[in-house]
């Protein structure tokens, strides 16, 4: 893997979380949970900006950002909150799994960017809900 | 397991290989990720020993500080591989290492002893952060970071910051 590759993944994982978040927003009650609308809230903001710090960054390598799909596979049963928990949990996992790789995969800036993008989602991963655990970012540790 | 004896050793990802007397002989003065890894296990061995003191002073913290107290245990197990104090298999107040647990270092109040631990714990995060930033390797600088994030999302969870 190389340093364009890494980043270009962890754009793709951003352009599917900002896409799913969206969606989750869409579907999330202020009213009847707001802790839940807060937090979709502020992670869709975080990975927007995520999004276009890495477009920025290829476009500075002189390479063509991964564009977003026209549409992403969202879960099947969205009906509860437990279910937006988990579906949240699992995109900010990926994520984090993106930034660890990019970690190894870059110096200077983008990996200390990257080392910041990785434990801001190990954090949001106990917002939706997880578990602390040892190793965010590496489940094969 | 890939620890960092193995990201040390030519970048095997196949298993775990311990930093042992002779590998440190050979190269540990002149390899600066050598030094980073046995700066950090150092780092945390304190660490296990402040969290150990805390619980003997503090009884009731030692629950609340136990998954925090087996995340270090796990990160050192992982750059040092098993040549550790051996950890208890389930969560109490019981230190790892009872000699290097001195309660009397402990500030009196729980408050103060709980500030304590979160103000080294964070300086712990940055140190990890700063060796990920300057390591030389990929596999080591992304495993300080996944170190890194693992001790602040626990710490998320102890303060309060984490779990909406």
């Amino acid at each position: 893997m190389s340093t364009t590759s890494a980043l270009q993944d962890s754009l793709g994982a951003e352009h599917a979380t900002v896409h799913l978040f969206a969606a989750l927003g869409g579907i999330t009650s202020v009213a009847d949970d707001p802790v839940l609308h807060a937090l979709l809230t502020a992670r869709h903001r975080a990975h927007r900006g995520r999004r276009e710090y890495l477009t920025s960054v290829l476009r500075g390598l002189g390479v063509d950002p991964v564009a977003a799909q026209s549409a992403y596979l969202l879960p099947t049963d969205l009906s509860t909150a437990t279910a937006v928990r988990a579906s949240g949990t699992e995109s900010e996992r990926r994520c984090a799994q993106t930034y660890a790789a990019l970690v190894g995969q870059s110096t200077d800036d983008v990996r200390t960017w990257a080392i910041a993008a990785l434990t801001e989602s190990a954090v949001a991963l106990t917002q939706w809900g997880a578990p602390a655990e040892p190793f965010p970012g590496a489940p094969e540790l | 397991m890939v620890g960092a004896g193995a990201v040390l050793a030519a970048g095997s990802t196949s298993a775990c290989l311990p930093l042992d007397g002779a590998d440190q002989e050979r190269s540990g003065a002149a390899d600066p990720d050598r030094r980073r890894v046995e700066a950090m296990a150092a780092q945390i061995e304190e660490l296990q020993a402040l969290l150990a003191a805390t619980a003997l002073a503090h009884p009731p913290l030692g629950t609340r500080l136990a998954a925090l107290r087996e995340c270090h245990t796990a990160h050192h197990r992982v750059l040092v591989g098993d040549a550790t104090p051996t950890p208890s298999s389930t969560p109490s107040t019981v230190p790892n290492d009872p000699s290097s647990a001195d309660p009397a270092t402990v500030p009196a109040s729980a408050r103060a002893a709980m500030t304590r631990v979160r103000t080294t714990e964070e300086a712990h995060v940055s140190a990890l952060a700063a060796a990920a930033a300057m390591s030389q390797s990929g596999a080591l600088a992304r495993l300080f970071a996944v170190l890194a994030a693992g001790v602040e999302q626990h710490l998320a969870v102890l303060t309060g910051t984490g779990e909406s």
